[in-house]
């Protein structure tokens, strides 16, 4: 039979790649699913992978891309049979490292909107915080339930060339991919059994019920079965797949702004029974379509008169409103010293060194250095508006410079990470190639602890020599096996 | 239940039986003028085709495109009628109520679509009409059998097969009226009555009936008992009686804390008792019993929209 050859693998010199030595070969962790791969030959490979397409296509697991004719055409997020593999060693100082980092920003997020000791101890600039389009000044004086403000935050983490790993970004609005990562483990499993028999993977699949513990844990009434329900923008958001993905595995009700209603300050979902109360919404539309009534007046997504519930205590919502200013790209610089400030200890994952441009030493640091910098707008996600700066053109890098100059507040800088290579398969040209990857871990934070899904969300960048991972930007993803005994 | 999302289900139901029907309609009328008795016209079963889907089509022209109309009832996305609309309408419903469906289920619907929507086009306009349809009624069955096999039979399950048995009746008679209306033409261009029992035999095979109908009468004419056996057959599946006593012990299902519970009890009661205590001598104009039908089932689709959707 003809075998997979790992062989004429392409190693990115400066890269430290996760599967591959370039000079001991396949390291210890991966020797075993790659020997299972070479024992599959080609033609079962392909087949495995036609297979896995197909059950993803099949659950609908896709995002419509719309052409000139309106019509969409159902394409799924594309999926990397060979999963990244993290040692539980490793994986332990992860863990603790996002912990630590959730529990000091959501410590920040409430002192922010209520004592402010941070600010009156300059550690943290009042105006950079106030300038956030994502500061909510109607939070000022409020206390979530518990004081939890991060019920559920997405950092996002890169390995670089000195093997250790970083903070890229916090995401502590709406962090999305974890039905990915559950449905990635699934689909697996479906296909591939026999790699599952023989290793021992920290489950994912107990991420539903530690959500709606989580979810239990903040309710406003003390039930037994308080009223949990998922609200979504509706069928035509890009994330839809997940929210029903999230909703069936909780059981709860997947609302949309029109099936809730405010009375006399408390709300309620229309139902076939009748009106019934509801005690937590976990929302995934954002903050400024919430409530036509103190955001966006123009929202059809929300619910009128929602934030008065959620003041008085009626009703909660998670994440809380208002977080967006703490995963502002210029702020996220500041999470060291937060993290100093309110528990006393040293990050234990570093944050990749940023350059916050409105300051102007930073300014004339990244002005000055700009061609080896990579500039990025302190509030965009998914990608966008990142620009590598030493993939520019000259003009190009112009134009960059005139931006960050004429609105040094709406950018940072970074140095140019060398994201880690993974090995990939490139459907395309059928063979085996380095592509660089990151890490989306997901924690919850509840009233008593917090957890955090073993493994998380691997993206991988499937242009060659890309640096950007998103799925918007013509990113995959991987399975993430954390092992056991390892 | 979310209000919204019985609505859905209750759509998702129809839009399914609605794909079934149209798909079942259009492959025996189209085959049927190569079988028919002195070779039935073609235009006359392109007609009878648009007429019943109700395909938009200028059908006073004497050039009927063949392939043209066969492709709006099939798969055009544009057309509301056509069976590629039915399947999408199926699907989007089943999308936006997903966390109501068991796995096993969405997948089976997501997979229709799927089929329908990666068919090709000059494949089955010009040789794929018989595979597509036969596809259709495969996956609607399917489907079908996963809503009664992995759905607990309550408020969810019920709610889905209240659609599929009010569009099931809805379409049995549109049927009946659209063959009716052939039958009429046929008379009226002095066709000759074997052409004419014929439609009756059409009639059947679009209902699923044919066969089991041949068994249950032994060779007795058509006309004269096909009416009988669609109309009032008490354990026959695609009977007007029996789909009319499984939407009153759907009722029965809903949970009585609903609040159109009593109501939705009583008007389907009285509807099933209606058509049971007919006799066929009592039915008298086949066509207006059939319009009054249609018109006690609009009234029970607005009773279960107000009562449990608004």
């Amino acid at each position: 039979m003809e075998q997979i050859i790992f062989d004429n693998y392409n190693f990115r010199p400066n890269f430290i790649d996760e599967v591959m030595c370039p000079k001991e070969g396949v390291k210890s962790l991966y020797k075993d699913i790659l020997n299972t791969f070479e024992s599959l030959g080609p033609l079962d490979f392909q087949r495995l992978n036609d297979s896995i397409k197909l059950s993803f296509l099949n659950l609908g697991i896709t995002y419509a891309v719309y052409g000139e004719d309106n019509v969409g055409v159902e394409k799924i997020f594309p999926f990397d049979l060979i999963p990244r593999i993290i040692s539980l060693k490793e994986w332990e100082i992860i863990e603790k490292g996002v912990i630590q980092r959730n529990n000091a920003i959501n410590l920040f997020i409430n002192d922010v909107y209520n004592k402010q000791s941070i600010i009156k101890d300059k550690i943290v600039p009042l105006d950079l915080i106030e300038s956030s389009k994502n500061f909510i000044p109607q939070m000022r004086g409020f206390t979530p339930i518990q004081g939890i403000h991060t019920h559920i935050s997405g950092t996002d983490l890169i390995r670089h060339s000195d093997g250790k790993f970083y903070v890229l970004e916090d995401n502590l609005r709406n962090p999305s991919g974890v039905s990915y990562v559950m449905m990635n483990r699934k689909i697996m499993h479906r296909s591939f059994t026999s790699i599952y028999k023989s290793k021992e993977i920290l489950p994912v699949s107990d991420y539903s019920d530690e959500l709606l513990k989580m979810m239990h844990s903040v309710a406003v009434t003390k039930v037994e079965n308080p009223n949990c329900v998922l609200l979504t923008p509706g069928q035509f958001n890009s994330a839809y797949y997940e929210h029903s993905f999230l909703a069936q595995e909780m059981g709860i009700e997947l609302v949309q702004g029109d099936d809730l209603f405010v009375d006399n300050d408390f709300v309620y979902m229309k139902t076939t029974a009748g009106p019934i109360r509801v005690d937590v919404i976990y929302r995934r539309i954002d903050d400024h379509f919430l409530d036509p009534e103190i955001f966006n007046k123009e929202s059809l997504l929300g619910v009128s008169g929602l934030m008065n519930c959620y003041f008085k205590g009626n009703v909660n919502i998670i994440n809380a409103p208002g977080n967006g200013f703490a995963d502002d790209k210029a702020i996220c610089a500041y999470v060291p010293k937060i993290i100093k400030y309110y528990l006393g200890e040293d990050p234990i994952i570093d944050n990749v060194p940023t350059y916050i441009c409105r300051d102007p030493k930073d300014l004339q640091y990244v002005l000055e250095n700009l061609a080896k910098l990579v500039i990025k707008p302190v509030d965009m996600a998914g990608g966008y508006g990142v620009m590598i700066c030493d993939q520019l053109s000259e003009e190009e890098l112009g134009v960059v410079r005139a931006n960050v100059m004429e609105n040094p507040r709406q950018y940072i800088a970074q140095p140019k990470m060398y994201l880690s290579t993974h090995m990939t398969y490139i459907e395309e040209e059928k063979k085996f190639a380095a592509r660089h990857i990151d890490l989306r871990t997901f924690a919850l934070m509840s009233g008593e602890d917090t957890y955090v899904l073993p493994g998380g969300l691997t993206r991988v960048a499937l242009k060659e020599n890309s640096l950007i991972v998103n799925s918007s930007q013509g990113g995959g993803s991987k399975d993430t096996w954390v092992l056991k005994n390892s | 239940m979310l209000s919204r999302v019985a609505n859905n289900l209750y759509w998702m139901g129809r839009y399914l039986e609605r794909s079934e029907h149209l798909a079942r309609y259009t492959k025996v009328q189209y085959f049927s003028m190569y079988d028919a008795p002195n070779l039935q016209n073609k235009n006359f079963t392109l007609r009878s085709i648009i007429h019943m889907t109700g395909i938009e089509y200028d059908t006073q022209t004497d050039h009927l495109d063949e392939q043209d109309i066969i492709l709006k009832v099939g798969l055009d996305p544009a057309s509301s009628a056509s069976i590629y609309t039915s399947v999408f309408n199926t699907r989007e419903n089943a999308r936006s109520s997903k966390n109501m469906l068991s796995e096993e289920l969405w997948e089976m619907v997501n997979t229709y679509y799927r089929f329908v929507q990666s068919f090709p086009d000059t494949y089955f306009k010009t040789r794929g009409l018989y595979e597509f349809t036969q596809e259709v009624n495969r996956h609607c069955y399917s489907i079908k059998s996963c809503i009664n096999q992995t759905l607990i039979h309550e408020f969810v399950w019920a709610i889905i097969n209240l659609g599929i048995y009010i569009e099931r009746i809805i379409q049995i008679l549109r049927t009946i009226r659209s063959k009716l209306t052939d039958i009429e033409i046929l008379s009226q261009t002095s066709q000759n009555g074997v052409l004419q029992e014929y439609q009756w035999t059409t009639t059947l095979k679009i209902l699923n009936a044919f066969d089991i109908y041949k068994r249950y009468y032994k060779n007795q004419n058509a006309a004269e008992t096909s009416s009988d056996f669609i109309l009032f057959h008490r354990t026959f599946p695609w009977s007007i009686l029996y789909n009319l006593r499984k939407i009153y012990s759907l009722a029965d299902r809903i949970p009585n804390w609903e609040s159109g519970h009593e109501k939705l009890i009583f008007f389907t009661g009285k509807l099933y008792n209606k058509v049971k205590y007919t006799t066929s001598v009592e039915v008298g104009d086949l066509k207006v019993f059939c319009e009054e039908l249609l018109i006690d089932l609009n009234n029970l689709n607005e009773l279960v929209t107000e009562e449990f959707f608004e």
